[in-house]
């Protein structure tokens, strides 16, 4: 099969996207988008295309951000406008408005697009002063569909069925997919000079962007394994250890998803080490830990804690996400009129005995006999992530099995569940999907499965390296090229 | 005729027989779940019997997504190309048509400056499934999503009208002048892009053309019932929340922010700065822990076992009818600029995504109306016999002098006999 385009939805920046880009476009650390109406959540992602919609309410906080974006930035006028225009004012603020603008609108503007710009400084300037007017420039840059969309009308080209991506409209590609941003003063040089038209010339870049120190990288990378395993909501301690765990295995560390899984090691605050009960961190800030007890992601508290209640544990949530969110499993609604009764858990006896209910009853067991199984794998867990042997005084069974995966069959504990995800196919395979989801900010359909099937079995040839992944992504046609609009 | 349009959404069904009232039209007695709203008896219609036959054919899966999503729309929900996702829920979808809020807003909407106001207590935060977050919609894929900040309502509705005449004024020029700039943007782009892009942008362009209306219409907001505007005691941090974990412990306390909502609500009412308002506490699917009644597990879970938790569930929605009672309460205190109350001028909708949780159930709704301008006959309660709830809303469209004979599926014809 072919690999095809695909969809290619406008997509607009989102909270954390305009803030990084306000920051490199305007040197403004006051991240206005915190204020914003939250991005919609479409699986634990922020940035899907298709929930992407802006009613009046994010409308005026567009308006409200530039505003206060402008006042700042023209608080040093000679500095923003690079140019005197007490001396020639017409002059100045036209290269200013070319200058900020190609960066603003991450392309260069047309002679009309600086006529229609310069028409607002001038329509400001009979009724106000310098300062003034050039905010209203700046305001007219900022809520303009050129910078809060990604807009890609590609290379026209007569009769084409696939477009080619301008230069500057692939630097704005590499660089939201990588670093979250606008383009930095490198990538900008490469579209000026029209250098990344070749899956060879995109490679490159892509690589670049993430060689040290890849800040902004790292960030862009800790961001989605966050939203892939829905730990948005977590405490920040927790979150951050997760964070910095990604980011020191993929930057510098051995940048595979087996060591994602199956690391028996993390780098954490020491309240978190604390929690782990292990000794405290070595210099480099790793702190090792018990390999019987714990495995990469699945095993930190992060992930833990976010798939359990505030009070106890919740197996079927921890199943039911390692089911769908690692192995790409679907799992049905309950029956629409089934009474639905969380099990209590009486003293004397485990979660576990309480969920066997689940699958003594056939209408619940269709799905439970999947998510309940691995769920209880991870009982040694609290609901905070601590380790416990026994629950109410009852030693914990964490047996448990897979089935319907390539990697079926029982076994016990946490651990071995982390090295049965590890050697899954389906594993990688659900990674690169949800990969894809994120780097592309739309979910694959039945059309990009070539695509994520090609993408896996690079990803596997390479040893599953997350860094190599992301390249591989720039290589494909749905990263190339661009559908025509209908 | 009603004046103005008001929506009271809360969650989860209810407990039917703590509900349901005895007897039948104006003889009848209240309910424990509805005693507090016994001082406004005369203004209340309560109903019981009506269906939401659309959640049950829509397309979509997660009960909850569909109760939310038809509830004020009555139309099937569409399914974005994403699908569904965790428990079924449509992840990125919408409901399939306006709601009736934002369809009256529409015609009675335009004199205000604000053509509806959609407020919020914990609705959005950072949930997973987008359709149980939002019940209002201008039309598919353009959710009105709630504002849950009582400080950010204050500063949208009052921001200008607090301001001098002159910064008001430059303010105008200013923004007139960029924002028609802006425009021209959306157009030129619109025309080069495809369907979907196109209908995004214009939607956006849509929400611009509402900015400039309430940038020009600065003469309202003034009067206001002799109630001088005061900035809400609360207000949420979004900087603070988003470093301090769970929502929960980040989104304020529910029942002070639900209060400071109420009351922005009826300011904005008295003031006429709009006449169509949504309160929406919480979700579809509300996880809320009512602390402040002394249950101890989310509200949703609990839902779901409603005989282990039936007392924790009526006490949730008698919470609730206290609420409700409130928000009359306010009305009916305040003078209109026509000198009647507020209530008196509105027509007031309480609704709830099921009718009860523990079956998900959508048939035999509980609905409680109030005031109605004089279209309603009050004071009573009446029963249905599984009428779809197109009919209602269809009624409330032709009490606003709206002509229709249907609101969302057109094959769910007729109004409602016996409300007027």
């Amino acid at each position: 099969m072919p690999l095809v385009t695909g969809r290619a939805p406008l997509r607009r920046l989102t909270r954390v996207e305009y803030n990084n880009t306000v920051r490199a476009l305007l040197n403004d650390n006051s991240n206005p988008a915190l204020q914003f109406e939250p991005d919609t959540l479409a699986d634990g992602f922020t940035n899907n295309a298709d929930t992407q919609n802006v009613g009046t309410t994010l409308a005026g906080e567009y308006l409200t951000a530039a505003e206060a974006l402008s006042v700042t930035a023209t608080k040093d006028l000679p500095t923003l406008l690079g140019c005197n225009p007490a001396l020639a004012e017409d002059a100045c603020l036209r290269s200013f408005i070319q200058q900020f603008g190609q960066r603003a609108w991450r392309r260069p503007l047309t002679a009309q697009e600086v006529d229609h710009v310069a028409s607002v400084y001038a329509t400001g300037r009979t009724s106000f002063d310098i300062p003034t007017s050039t905010q209203m420039v700046v305001q007219a840059f900022l809520l303009s569909p050129y910078f809060l969309y990604r807009v890609e009308l590609g290379v026209p080209a007569a009769g084409a069925t696939v477009l080619s991506l301008t230069s500057w409209e692939m630097a704005s590609r590499l660089s939201y997919f990588l670093l979250g941003s606008m383009p930095d003063s490198a990538l900008f040089a490469a579209a000026q000079q029209d250098a990344l038209r070749t899956p060879q010339q995109v490679s490159a870049q892509a690589q670049r962007l993430m060689s040290a120190p890849a800040a902004a990288a790292q960030d862009r990378f800790a961001q989605f394994f966050t939203e892939w395993l829905h730990l948005t909501n977590v405490g920040p301690l927790l979150r951050q250890e997760t964070e910095t765990f990604v980011k020191r295995t993929l930057f510098g560390g051995p940048g595979d998803l087996v060591t994602l899984l199956t690391a028996p090691y993390t780098y954490a605050a020491p309240e978190v080490v604390q929690l782990y009960g292990a000794p405290p961190a070595a210099a480099d800030g790793r702190v090792t830990l018990n390999p019987k007890q714990r495995a990469g992601l699945l095993t930190q508290p992060a992930f833990l804690a976010t798939f359990a209640k505030a009070d106890s544990t919740d197996p079927v949530r921890r199943g039911k996400f390692i089911w769908e969110g690692l192995f790409c499993g679907s799992v049905p609604p309950p029956p629409a009129n089934l009474v639905v009764t969380a099990p209590t858990i009486p003293p004397g006896t485990t979660t576990r005995q309480a969920f066997e209910g689940h699958r003594a009853s056939p209408a619940c067991a269709a799905c439970h006999r999947v998510m309940d199984p691995i769920g209880l794998t991870l009982e040694n867990f609290d609901a905070l992530g601590r380790w416990r042997d026994s629950e109410n005084g009852v030693p914990i069974d964490v047996s448990g099995k897979l089935a319907g995966t390539d990697v079926d069959g029982p076994f016990v504990g946490p651990v071995e569940l982390a090295q049965k995800v590890a050697a899954s196919q389906g594993v990688a395979s659900c990674v690169v999907r949800q990969f894809f989801r994120f780097g592309f900010g739309r979910y694959d359909t039945a059309d990009d499965a070539p695509t994520t099937d090609y993408l896996t079995a690079q990803f596997r040839t390479g040893n599953e390296r997350v860094l190599d992944l992301a390249v591989s992504m720039t290589q494909v046609p749905a990263f190339l090229q661009l559908p025509v609009p209908q | 005729m009603p004046k103005r349009f008001i929506v009271f959404f809360s969650a989860n069904g209810t407990i039917m027989q703590s509900w349901a009232p005895t007897g039948a039209d104006a003889a009848f007695t209240f309910s424990p779940i509805l005693t507090p709203l016994q001082n406004h008896r005369s203004q209340l219609l309560i109903l019981r019997g009506l269906n939401n036959e659309v959640a049950y054919t829509s397309a979509g899966s997660n009960p909850h997504d569909l109760g939310m999503g038809t509830m004020l729309t009555g139309i099937s929900m569409k399914v974005g190309p994403s699908g569904l996702g965790r428990a079924n829920h449509i992840i990125d979808g919408s409901a399939g048509g306006p709601s009736i809020d934002q369809a009256i807003a529409a015609s009675i909407g335009k004199a205000s400056r604000f053509t509806s106001l959609s407020l919020g207590v914990q609705s959005t935060s950072t949930i997973l499934e987008p359709m149980v977050t939002r019940m209002a919609y201008r039309g598919p894929f353009d959710p009105v999503i709630p504002q849950d900040d009582p400080g950010k309502v204050f500063a949208t509705l009052f921001g200008n009208t607090l301001a001098s005449q002159a910064e008001v004024l430059n303010a105008q020029k200013r923004r007139g002048t960029v924002l028609d700039a802006v425009m021209a943007d959306y157009t030129s782009l619109t025309s080069k892009l495809g369907t979907d892009d196109r209908a995004k942008l214009d939607r956006h362009m849509t929400s611009i053309r509402e900015l400039e209306k309430q940038l020009l219409m600065t003469g309202t907001g003034t009067g206001c019932g002799g109630i001088t505007p005061m900035a809400p005691a609360v207000s949420l941090t979004p900087v603070a929340c988003l470093q301090d974990g769970r929502p929960a412990t980040c989104v304020g306390d529910f029942t002070t922010i639900g209060k400071a909502q109420m009351d922005l609500m009826v300011l904005a009412l008295a003031c006429d700065l709009t006449r169509v308002a949504t309160l929406q506490w919480s979700t579809a699917e509300s996880t809320v822990v009512h602390a402040e009644i002394g249950t101890t597990l989310e509200h949703h879970k609990m839902s779901h076992d409603d005989v282990t938790n039936v007392s924790a569930l009526t006490k949730i929605n008698t919470w609730y009818a206290q609420q409700f009672s409130y928000l009359l309460d306010q009305l009916s205190a305040t003078k209109g600029a026509d000198g009647a109350t507020l209530l008196d001028g509105s027509l007031v909708f309480w609704v709830n995504e099921m009718s009860r949780g523990t079956d998900h159930n959508r048939r035999d709704l509980a609905y409680v109306l109030a005031g109605g301008g004089g279209a309603l006959r009050t004071g009573r309660y009446v029963t249905f016999k599984g009428d779809p709830h197109n009919k209602l809303l269809t009624t409330f469209l032709n009490m606003f002098g709206i002509p229709a004979t249907s609101f969302g599926d057109p094959s769910y014809t007729g109004t409602l006999t016996g409300l007027t």
